[in-house]
């Protein structure tokens, strides 16, 4: 102990960037497991989404019609889409995805910051509908991971915030570390 | 003047619209009013006697264009007529790929499928997505029927279809007519 103390006083500076560290270790920590912190975050969260619709089909009609003030997701949050796949937590995916669009959507998904989430809009999306042939990606969910899929033909506005109240549950029960831990 | 006037028209109408009644439904807690025709989601239907209408005769799962319907064909004696007839062992609907076309709809010959007002609601999975038999037959009681069913789409079509089979000799003397 006396060694160690003479060490801290002969090394001052460094005795005070690991109490600073573990400071900073104890911050980190504290905010990932607290759970009125998770809470707060994830609230904040799910009633803000910023979605970046990649619409490729006549879903897009019903897109604008959720959209419209007739049924008006923004009273979720969801009111403003980026046209920037960097400023968008929530990738709608509207529409059927061919072979050859398949890497740019990858693209589009990879290039959103973390958290993001995906949203597959009509049964195209989901499964390639009934386009069961050389062209059409067979479901969206073989190339990104989709967290919330809605059925239909396209699906009716109200099923779209169907959709977006389940993924809003989702989103407030997440878990995730708020800041990366630091060994 | 001119402008001046436009100014102040185009500014009464925005006062106009921000005073005027919103007309956003407050979906989760109201519901839009739906068109009569409305068809959304699916079920099996029973028969006056309890029993399943279903024959598993397989015409809906030949008739469908994106191949979602799978039907498992049985045959068993009925426990109310005591006469063996065909049942569907197994009924599945596979939501990811239905476009809501109502073919299997109208080619059913027992009425048997028939389409609701209420769509299902998403979810989580893709295999959430599939209707399976006990959903169907589920979905008979909870929602509301759609407006048609076989019987009902045939008869718009083709309201002497029952009568066609007796006249068969009087259609090819027509027929016979028309070409001389």
């Amino acid at each position: 102990m006396a060694s160690s103390d003479a060490n801290s006083q002969l090394l001052g500076n460094e005795a005070v960037v690991t109490t600073l560290a573990e400071a900073e270790g104890f911050f980190r920590r504290f905010l990932n497991k607290n759970e009125v912190v998770q809470d707060i975050v994830g609230w904040g969260r799910a009633w803000s989404f910023f979605q970046y619709p990649f619409v490729t089909a006549c879903c897009g009609m019903e897109y604008m019609a959720a959209a419209g003030p007739r049924y008006d997701y923004s009273r979720f949050g969801a009111e403003l889409p980026r046209f920037s796949p960097r400023q968008a937590d929530l990738l709608m995916v509207v529409g059927t995805i061919t072979h050859k669009q398949a890497p740019v959507l990858r693209t589009v998904f990879e290039q959103m910051a973390d958290p993001k989430w995906v949203i597959s809009f009509g049964v195209c999306a989901s499964s390639g509908g009934f386009y069961r042939n050389y062209t059409t990606v067979q479901g969206i969910d073989t190339i990104i991971p989709v967290d919330v899929f809605i059925p239909g033909c396209p699906p009716r506005p109200e099923a779209v915030l169907d959709a977006l109240m389940m993924l809003q549950t989702k989103v407030r029960n997440d878990r995730r570390p708020l800041l990366p831990v630091v060994k | 003047m001119g402008y001046f006037i436009a100014t102040v028209d185009s500014l009464w109408t925005t006062f106009k619209q921000a005073l005027r009644e919103p007309t956003t439904v407050n979906y989760p807690f109201e519901q839009r009013e739906r068109a009569p025709r409305i068809r959304a989601s699916f079920a099996l239907t029973h028969d006056a006697n309890g029993e399943e209408n279903c024959i598993g005769c397989k015409k809906c799962e030949n008739v469908c264009p994106s191949e979602v319907i799978t039907v498992v064909a049985g045959k068993r004696t009925s426990p109310v007529t005591n006469k063996g007839r065909g049942y569907a062992d197994d009924f599945t609907l596979n939501l990811q790929a239905c476009i809501i076309c109502e073919l299997c709809v109208q080619v059913c010959p027992t009425d048997a499928i028939i389409m609701t007002q209420e769509q299902e609601k998403p979810t989580f999975s893709r295999e959430g997505l599939t209707l399976t038999m006990d959903k169907l037959y589920a979905n008979e009681k909870q929602k509301r029927w759609a407006w048609a069913n076989a019987t009902v789409l045939w008869d718009q079509q083709d309201p002497e279809r029952g009568a066609e089979k007796k006249e068969e000799p009087s259609a090819e003397t027509t027929s016979s007519e028309g070409a001389s």
